[in-house]
């Protein structure tokens, strides 16, 4: 599936293990929320960095005890009107993860900045939505919107703080 | 009012250079229509009956005379000539075409106005008492907030995509005339210990398939801590609200399920979370805001006008539009005037550029450049003094927009129903028509007294047909439009659902059955009792009686 | 409990335009009396089908079935009286009008449908 990061399409580094198998040395792996308490301290041991991919309706407070270990959390968007990732990402991001936030399933480019804002890195869409939606539609929808209202979310210029700047 | 600064400019402007990229992506399929459904929605854009439909938004109901003038000119540049002034103080434009869209939102800009968020499942165009800030009965003015909810809700990176949509109102006074309670947040202006001001919260109101009255949240929220509580009721209602059925999607439903109590803790929990964080200050924001409310320099008048009371003598009209148009101001010598977009059997809410244009100059002329838009569908001049309402009635009154019927019988208030709306299951605006006319005689109109009808065609309910003392609900009965019709609701701050009657009436009868009733009620009515303490002291299957009793 | 008519035409708004269209011999058309008509189920889906072509191809949206009956002079009229509104073109209180009838949409097929204006 195709990833994209600052508004390009780059190649993805993770993999998701298939349950029971042995996992590629070195390899970065996800794991689905349920398998963390039992795999996860083995593998990263073993030198993996290890990624989550959880459910819309997880608790980011459960994350919370992982937050130094994991290097990835993936947050999915079953539907592009489904914003319940949204949410979680701002927890995520304020209860104080730093590593990787990645938006996964359908998420259009209209809504990357808005991804962007909640504190996702990257976003990952399936190959018939990139055929619609090539690289550059991202990368001019990350340019879309310079300003935003909304204080402590990110990336763009808050309009707050310019204008507190500017009196 | 608030005035755009070049931040405010810069973001509806690309917004618009946003949304022009993106019919451009739909017309060449990189966009598909489920995709660009909620991005055209959020840009107030429907795809109705017969047409598209763009609705506008009226932050908080307040309007310059300059921004009536240039709706007007839409009005008559894009569209057919005419617009429609909706319960949501919006206004809808009903035959623009996708291509002229982008367009219409630049003109828009050029007026500092936008249609961001009047669709879609977002935080919609906040609403307000359309007296704020000049009403007597007020504590302050709400628009503040307003405006300050307005800006954050605007492309809220987090709360964009809700499991539905999402509506707050404002009130600042005594009596509720933004109807807070029925909305998804209601918010009331109170005064706190040491004449400190906040809000008293309510959540969990809503009409349509399920109507429910809001629950108080919280007695009192610190003006500067509003924006955080209100985050922590989307944030939780974002995570938690149902997605698995539209119709259940709201957040009525999820307090409702969760209860009151489990609900409020969870808010309370998450605002406790929020409350120290150094990204939310907002009082700084706030003051600039208000600066822009500050009120207007009144000059120092006598609380009764000479000139007034001479006109009025002399001219019954006059004196009966002064009577039942006009509202209590704050300052001494001056009114609020409310123009009526219900003319007898005419199209409730709706305006031509002609019309609007005049009720701009109005404007001009006599309330210093600002109008309002109530959720009666209304227009309402908010400063005018009273030696200059004969004047502005003249004026209102050669352009026919001098109806005297303000909350009288055929103030009716009619969402746009199957004449437009591509939900809709059976008509409104005929009805609304055929009753304007019935009731028209004037005399008729002030002894029947204060009388809410509402009309809506079907059962979303944008006609606040819950709430009318008489509401009107049109649906589908064995392939032909039948209306059910409901008692006893009121929008204010004595809530109440409407109770339903019997069984429905076809078209050709529901006017009869509202006559009989009111016939009834004028019959047994005791001296000075409006319609609805008739109803209250005789009872809702008293009452309900009368519209069937065919004898 | 609806019981499926007889007869059927196929309905969609105009994605530019968003006036209601039918789909008729050569393409759509805003003249319900020039709509196809559609006599068996399978008819039916056929013409359906080739409605959704265009909704693909980004002509027009929302496309549907519409369940008709033949007027005195063999031309389908809507059975429901949403579709007898919505073939008006006009809120049912405006004057009869001449339905302000935009022409037909250029023939389908000719490979830039989307730049059709009316
Ligand atoms: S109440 Fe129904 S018919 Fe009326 S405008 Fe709303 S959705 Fe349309």
């Amino acid at each position: 599936m195709p990833l994209i990061k600052d508004g390009h399409f780059v190649a993805d580094d993770w993999s998701r293990p298939v349950e029971g198998e042995p996992a590629v040395a070195g390899a970065k792996l996800i794991l689905a929320f349920a398998r963390l308490e039992a795999e996860a301290s083995d593998l990263i041991e073993a030198g993996h960095a290890v990624g989550v991919e959880i459910t819309n309706d997880t608790d980011p407070a459960a994350l919370e005890p992982w937050f130094d270990r994991l290097a990835l959390i993936v947050v999915p968007f079953p539907r592009a009107a489904d914003g319940r990732g949204f949410s979680i990402a701002t927890r995520l991001r304020r209860l104080g993860y730093r590593g990787e936030l990645r938006a996964s399933g359908h998420l259009i480019a209209d809504q990357y900045t808005l991804a962007r804002s909640c504190g996702f890195d990257t976003v990952e869409i399936s190959d018939a939505q990139a055929a619609r939606q090539p690289e550059p539609h991202w990368l001019e929808a990350e340019h879309a919107m310079s300003l935003a209202y909304q204080r402590g979310y990110g990336p763009l210029r808050n309009i707050l703080g310019a204008r507190w700047a500017a009196q | 009012m608030y005035r755009y600064d070049e931040f405010d400019t810069q973001f509806v402007r690309e917004r618009v250079s946003q949304f022009r990229g993106q019919v451009e992506r739909r017309l060449t399929g990189a966009l598909n229509e489920d995709e660009f459904r909620p991005l055209r929605l959020m840009n107030g854009l429907y795809l109705q009956l017969h047409a598209y439909m763009l609705r506008v938004a009226i932050p908080y109901g307040t309007l310059s005379a300059h921004q009536m003038r240039q709706l007007g000119a839409i009005a008559d540049k894009y569209d057919r000539g005419y617009g429609h002034f909706t319960t949501r103080q919006n206004i809808q434009f009903n035959w623009p075409k996708l291509k002229d869209v982008p367009d219409i939102l630049d003109d828009l800009a050029d007026v500092e106005m936008h249609a961001i968020q009047t669709s879609g499942n977002c935080i919609r165009n906040v609403t307000a008492d359309p007296y704020a800030g000049v009403a007597a009965d007020e504590i302050a003015d709400p628009r503040p907030t307003g405006e300050l909810l307005r800006q954050w809700s605007s492309n809220h990176p987090e709360f964009s995509f809700l499991p539905r949509k999402f509506k707050i109102a404002l009130t600042g006074a005594r009596a509720d005339r933004a109807v807070i309670k029925f909305h998804d947040i209601g918010l009331r202006l109170v005064e706190g210990e040491g004449g400190q001001l906040g809000y008293e919260v309510w959540a969990g109101g809503g009409l349509g398939r399920t109507p429910m009255i809001g629950i108080k949240v919280r007695d009192f929220v610190p003006t500067a801590d509003l924006l955080r509580y209100v985050e922590a009721i989307m944030r939780v209602y974002n995570a938690e609200g149902r997605r698995d059925n539209k119709y259940k999607a709201r957040i009525k439903i999820l307090i409702h399920e969760k209860g009151g109590e489990d609900f409020r803790a969870e808010v309370e929990q998450e605002f406790a979370r929020i409350a120290h964080d150094p990204a939310a200050p907002v009082e700084k924001e706030l003051a600039r805001i208000q600066a822009f409310f500050a009120p207007p320099a009144y000059e120092a008048l006598p609380a009764e006008s000479e000139a007034l009371a001479k006109a009025k003598l002399a001219n019954p009209n006059f004196a009966r539009w002064v009577r039942v148009n006009t509202r209590a101001h704050k300052a001494p010598g001056y009114t609020i005037a409310v123009i009526s977009l219900k003319p007898k059997g005419g199209v409730p809410g709706d305006a031509t550029g002609d019309e609007m244009r005049v009720m701009a100059d109005a404007a001009d002329a006599y309330s210093m450049s600002e109008l309002r838009v109530s959720a009666e569908q209304n227009i309402v001049l908010p400063n005018v003094k009273a030696s200059d309402l004969f004047a502005l009635w003249q004026m209102l009154d050669r352009a026919g927009l001098a109806s005297s019927n303000a909350e009288l019988i055929s103030d009716v208030v009619s969402c746009p129903g199957m004449d437009y709306c591509a939900l809709a299951t059976a008509r409104s605006i005929p009805i609304a028509q055929e009753i304007t006319e019935r009731f028209a005689e004037p005399v008729l109109q002030e002894q029947i007294g204060p009388i809410r009808i509402k009309i809506s065609g079907c059962i979303n309910a944008c006609g606040h047909h819950h709430v009318g003392d008489i509401g009107i609900l049109g649906l589908e009965k064995t392939g032909a439009e039948a209306y059910q019709i409901t008692l006893g609701g009121d929008p204010t701050e004595s809530a109440a659902i409407g109770e339903r009657s019997g069984p429905g009436f076809p078209a050709e009868g529901v006017v009869d059955a509202i006559e009989r009733l009111i016939h009834f009620y004028l019959g047994r009515r005791e001296d000075g009792e409006t319609f609805k303490q008739t109803y209250h002291r005789l009872g809702h299957s008293v009452m309900k009686d009368a519209l069937y009793a065919s004898h | 409990m609806a019981k499926r008519a007889e007869l059927q035409i196929v309905t969609a708004n105009h994605l530019l335009e968003g006036h209601s269209v039918f789909l008729g011999e050569d393409g759509w058309t805003a003249d319900h009396h020039a709509a196809r008509i559609a006599a068996t189920p399978e008819e039916s889906a056929e013409l359906e089908a080739l409605g959704r072509v265009d909704e693909a191809g980004n002509i027009v949206v929302g496309v549907y079935l519409v369940d008709v009956a033949l007027d005195a002079s063999g031309d389908p009229e809507p059975i429901h009286y949403r579709e007898k509104m919505r073939v008006r073109a006009i809120p049912s209180f405006w004057p009869d009008p001449v339905k302000a009838r935009p022409q037909s949409l250029r023939p389908r097929g000719d490979g830039e449908a989307h730049h059709v204006s009316l």
